[in-house]
This record gives C-alpha cells, sequence and structure tokens, in this order.
C-alpha cells in the first residue's frame, strides 16, 4: 500500500497535464503573440501567486480540511509588505509577513481541533477577520513596497524570473516532503480514513494545526510575491484566491474528501486557470465574463472528478 | 419525532441567552447613540435589518437540512440590478419586475439544488462557484455601471411608516418569518427539514425524499435571497455593484447566533430572529464608531467563531 501509493497519487495529477500540454500548444499554433517571452513570462508571473497559494491548499485537502481564509491572508500579507517596509526594510517586511500568515494558519488549526469549528466555518471567521485587519491596516490601495525586495523577485532572464522560479522551487521541496517524509506520508493517511489515523496514533491534532499553518505560510507567500510585482498593497487583491485556489486543487486532481491527489497536480492547475485568463485577456473578452468562466471550471471540474472517482469506490 | 422535539426544547433553553444578549447589545445600541436614542431609531435599524432578517430564513432552511448557501449575496446583487433596470422609475413596471427577479432567484436555486443533490457535490464549493458566475452575470448586464431605479410605489415596502409610526419593512418581515415558520414546524413538509438535517441516511431509508427536499430548500434559500434582495432595493432606490456582498456572511452569523447548528437537524426560526437583531444593532454601532467596514468584518468572524464554539459547548 505505502510503496504504491506515491505511484497512485501521482496519477491523479496526469488528466491535468495532458490539458495543459493540450492548451499550450493549441495556443502556441493559433496565436503567435502566444509564442513571444514577453507572454510566457507574463503568463508564469501570473501564475505564480496561484500556484504557491494552491500549494497551501492542496496540503489542507489532501489532509481532509479545507482553508477559505487564504484569499484574505494574501491580501494581509501584501497590505504588511506595503506599510512595513519603511519601518523593518524590505525583507524585514517580509518576514513579518510570513510571521503573520503562519499565525492566521495556527489559529485556523487551533480552532479547528480544540474548538471544533467545522473548518469551512471557522477559516471564513478568520478571513473576515484578517480582511478586515487588512482595511484597519491600509483601506485603500497603495503604500510602498520596498524596492529591494521588488527588484529582487521581478529580477528575471528570458522567460524565467525569480518568483517563478521560487515558485517551482517550492513545488519541489513540497512534493518531496509530501511524498517522501513521513509527516507527508501521515497527512495522507489523515485525510483518507481521520478515525483510522487517531486509532493508529498518529498525533491528528499536531498534524491538522501544522497543515492549516503550512497553507497560512504559503498564502502570505503569495501575497509578498503579488505585492512585489504590482508594487502596492491592497486589502481585498486576494478575494478571488479563495475560489482559485480550490479550483486549481481541483483541476489537478486533488480529491475534496481527502486523501488522494498530489500537490504537482496543483501546479498544473493553477497554471491552466492562468492560461484561461491570459487568453481570454488576449482574445478581449469582456473582462467579467471571467467570473463566468472560472466558476463554470469549478463546477465542471467538480463534476468530472469528482463523479469519477465515485464510481470507481463502487466497483 | 421525538427526536425532533427533543432538539426543540433543547433548544429553547438556548433561545433565552440569545434574548439577553440582545438586551444586551440594545443597551449598548441605546448608550452609543446617546442623546438620539429613541424608539424611533430603534425602529429605524430594525427596519434596515429586514433584508437580513429575510435572508437569514432561508440561510436556516438551509443549515438545518445540512446544506449552506454562500451565493445569497450574490443572488441579492442581481436582484437588486435586474429590478432597477427593469423598473427604471416607473411605477407601471413594478409587476413584470417582481415576476422576473423571483424568477430568476427561484431558477438558481434550483440550479444549485440539482447539482448539489444530484451529483452529491460539497453545497458550500457549487453555491460559491455560482456565486462568482451570477457576479460574473450581473456585471456583464450591467457592463460595470448599472442604471435604473426603483419605482418610488415600489419603494414604500421598505421605506414607508404606517401612520408615521411603525414601519412597513418589519411587518414584510413578520410576514415572512410567520409564514416559513408555520411551514417548518406544523406542517410534514417542514418536520423533514429536521430528520434529514439529522441524518441523512436514515431519513432516506425511512422514506423521506431526499433528494426533492434538497431541491426544494435550496429554491425557497434563493426565493428569500430574491425577496430581500427586493427589500434591499426598495430600501437604497437605486442600483448597486456591492449592496449584497455583506449578506452572504451576515445571515450565516445571524443564523449561528440563533443557535442553528452547521451539521443540520438543530435550530429554530425564533433563534434567528434576535440573531438578526443582535447583528443589526451591532453593525450600527460600529457604524456610530466611525469604524463600519473592517469592523463589520472583524465582528462577523469573531461572532461565527464565538457562536458556533458556545454551541458545540452547550449541547455536548
Amino acid at each position: 500500500m505505502l510503496v504504491g501509493s506515491v505511484k497512485r497519487q501521482l496519477k491523479q495529477a496526469i488528466p491535468a497535464y495532458v490539458i495543459w500540454i493540450l492548451m499550450i500548444i493549441l495556443s502556441a499554433v493559433l496565436s503567435p503573440d502566444f509564442r513571444s517571452v514577453g507572454n510566457i513570462s507574463n503568463i508564469i508571473l501570473q501564475a505564480t501567486p496561484l500556484a504557491i497559494v494552491a500549494i497551501g491548499q492542496s496540503i489542507i485537502l489532501i489532509m481532509g480540511g479545507i482553508d477559505m481564509s487564504v484569499g484574505s491572508v494574501i491580501s494581509f500579507s501584501t497590505v504588511i509588505v506595503a506599510t512595513a517596509s519603511n519601518l523593518v526594510g524590505g525583507f524585514g517586511s517580509f518576514a513579518v509577513a510570513v510571521l503573520a500568515g503562519l499565525l492566521v494558519g495556527i489559529v485556523n488549526g487551533l480552532g479547528v481541533v480544540y474548538l471544533k469549528i467545522p473548518p469551512l466555518i471557522m477559516t471564513i471567521s478568520t478571513g473576515a477577520i484578517v480582511k478586515g485587519l487588512a482595511l484597519l491596516l491600509l483601506p485603500s490601495p497603495g503604500g510602498n513596497v520596498s524596492e529591494s525586495l521588488m527588484s529582487f523577485f521581478t529580477a528575471s532572464s528570458g522567460c524565467f524570473s525569480v518568483a517563478g522560479v521560487f515558485g517551482i522551487l517550492l513545488y519541489v521541496i513540497v512534493t518531496v516532503f509530501m511524498h517522501q517524509t513521513r509527516t507527508g506520508r501521515y497527512l495522507y493517511a489523515t485525510g483518507g480514513n481521520p478515525l483510522h489515523a487517531r486509532q493508529s496514533g498518529l498525533a491528528y491534532n499536531r498534524l491538522t494545526i501544522l497543515s492549516y499553518a503550512l497553507a497560512g505560510l504559503f498564502a502570505a507567500l503569495a501575497g509578498i510575491i503579488l505585492a512585489a510585482r504590482s508594487f502596492s498593497g491592497d486589502p481585498v487583491i486576494g478575494d478571488t484566491y479563495n475560489m482559485d485556489s480550490v479550483a486549481a486543487a481541483v483541476v489537478g486532481g486533488i480529491s475534496l474528501t481527502g486523501g488522494m491527489g498530489s500537490v504537482v497536480g496543483a501546479f498544473a492547475g493553477s497554471y491552466i486557470l492562468a492560461m484561461i485568463n491570459n487568453t481570454l485577456n488576449m482574445l478581449n473578452v469582456f473582462a467579467y465574463y471571467q467570473y463566468i468562466i472560472k466558476g463554470l471550471i469549478l463546477v465542471l471540474a467538480l463534476l468530472v472528478f469528482q463523479l469519477k472517482r465515485r464510481k470507481k469506490y463502487e466497483d | 419525532m421525538r427526536t425532533n422535539l427533543k432538539s426543540r426544547e433543547q433548544f429553547s433553553k438556548l433561545s433565552y441567552g440569545v434574548y439577553l444578549l440582545l438586551v444586551i447589545t440594545l443597551i449598548a445600541f441605546l448608550i452609543a447613540s446617546g442623546s438620539q436614542g429613541s424608539a424611533k431609531g430603534v425602529l429605524n435599524v430594525i427596519r434596515q435589518a429586514a433584508p437580513l432578517g429575510i435572508v437569514a430564513i432561508g440561510q436556516t432552511l438551509i443549515l438545518l437540512m445540512g446544506g449552506i448557501d454562500l451565493s445569497v449575496g450574490s443572488v441579492m446583487t442581481l436582484v437588486n440590478i435586474v429590478a432597477s433596470s427593469i423598473m427604471a422609475g416607473r411605477n407601471d413596471n413594478i409587476g413584470a419586475a417582481v415576476v422576473v427577479c423571483l424568477l430568476l432567484s427561484a431558477m438558481i436555486g434550483l440550479i444549485n439544488g440539482l447539482i448539489i443533490a444530484k451529483f452529491q457535490m460539497p453545497p458550500f464549493l457549487i453555491t460559491m462557484a455560482m456565486g462568482s458566475i451570477i457576479e460574473g452575470i450581473y456585471f456583464v448586464y450591467s457592463k460595470g455601471s448599472p442604471n435604473g431605479s426603483i419605482a418610488s410605489r415600489f419603494r414604500v415596502i421598505s421605506d414607508g411608516w404606517i401612520g408615521g409610526t411603525f414601519p412597513i419593512a418589519i411587518l414584510v418581515w413578520l410576514a415572512f418569518w410567520g409564514l416559513v415558520s408555520f411551514i417548518l414546524y406544523k406542517t410534514p413538509y417542514g418536520k423533514r427539514y429536521y430528520f434529514t438535517g439529522g441524518n441523512r441516511r436514515a431519513a432516506y431509508l425511512s422514506g423521506i425524499h431526499t433528494f426533492s427536499l434538497t431541491v426544494s430548500a435550496y429554491v425557497l434559500c434563493s426565493l428569500m435571497a430574491g425577496i430581500a434582495g427586493l427589500m434591499i432595493s426598495a430600501f437604497i432606490g437605486v442600483a448597486s455593484m456591492s449592496v449584497g456582498t455583506d449578506y452572504t456572511l451576515n445571515s450565516i452569523a445571524a443564523t449561528v447566533i440563533g443557535g442553528t447548528s452547521f451539521n443540520g437537524g438543530i435550530g429554530t426560526l425564533e433563534g434567528t430572529f434576535p440573531g438578526v437583531l443582535i447583528m443589526a444593532f451591532l453593525q450600527s454601532i460600529l457604524t456610530m464608531l466611525n469604524i463600519s467596514q473592517a469592523g463589520k468584518n472583524i465582528s462577523q468572524g469573531l461572532i461565527i467563531i464565538i457562536m458556533v464554539a458556545m454551541n458545540h459547548y452547550k449541547q455536548k
């Protein structure tokens, strides 16, 4: 079971990669603009924050929870980076934002574990609180991101910026963590069957808190990159990331019921979403259609992936 | 039947706490309003709470049945925008606008319910995706700048006062509250909400058609959101892109203050009623203290966490 399981989890990501590669080939053939270095680096820059939040969301989903506070943590972290730069310097504000994200995650985990609040409700509530804090700190978009932080993350050669490489690096680390370390395996076990996991003596409480803390951490990192990219803080910029991160994970083949799928899939999932956005922009589709399309993609992905799984279980 | 009675009995204990909390918030509201505090001021806040009160009725039904609806805020905004553009300020168009809006919201509820019940999908994700789709639809429909306005005669339902002393909006709210309470407590259909929410599998096995119950619950909830959207439209009189945004979380907060459980099967409408009033007074206190938006968000989150944790410990 344990030996085969890595392969089985990675298999869930295959459809996402097939769709992604087809999309790349199709766009490259149909549109010469797509092939330009500028556009590709643009897609990478757009996809990276989403890809990073999706790591955290995937860990939580695999563990059997859900985190609806990531959007607010992203906003909060852009606000921190934009307001604290003058006080503690560029990388000082980086550290403050990361700590804030970790703290929100730990609070989420504690609430789920000790107050027994359902994860959805707990994280929606902390999300509202954190959004309120972001609005208190910076009522309207603006602020000042430190020059050093910005130039560090946006420095690029060819298609690849530091931010993009940083995102890929995080994926490599987390993939190894989830599939090759004991804690990662425990997270899968917890999501697969929480009762059995507890009965086999896994530290269920600690694992839960750890995964929410990681989700907070990755959301904060995504926020920092977003702030470095847009050079400002924005108390509502993260709002769409709650749904997008879940969509990226689901498109990437991660099951909502926990214990199945791989972070690797979420990478393709986030690039698929980012490329759809990019294509719509290039086709000059009215920006508001994106809300409709994103919602439809989430529903479709849920139907396709969840139904397929249900059938498999019944067999 | 017995579990149903038991849960209502159990709840009646909780409900005193809610009324105590309501009295405390009311006193805080009177202190905060200082010399301007009056019976009319209190009635005015209750009048403004009517849309929340109506949408919270729908949310309570959904939570009782064991689901959740995160699309109610978007439905309210959609109704607001569609109603303003159809009415365009003319009294002749009121009927058409109301019919179109209610049909629209019922249809949204039907789609939500069918997807959730037929494919057994997680309700919060489906309704959240639906919320996003609706948002896109009203952005596209209004091209980013909504126009039109609400007919003057229609505005009476939120703005009118009977004899200058009692707001019509409160009567509308009470009427819907009474109607749905009757359905929930006095009809076999209503009792099925408690059975299904308490144990869906057992309810299904004992012959309750849980599929149609789920679908009808989402339709009812969306209809309530649509009516609330009409109420808020009558209140503000114009089309606005963000009028419903706060209502999704507020309706959930008001419902859990009233003691409704997220696991389904526990809760009552007479708990939700004071829950709505508590949210309304709290938010007007925050507005008076001039920390409206940030304070609203923080209070929503804190209230939900505290109330859910408290309910959990009481039910243990």
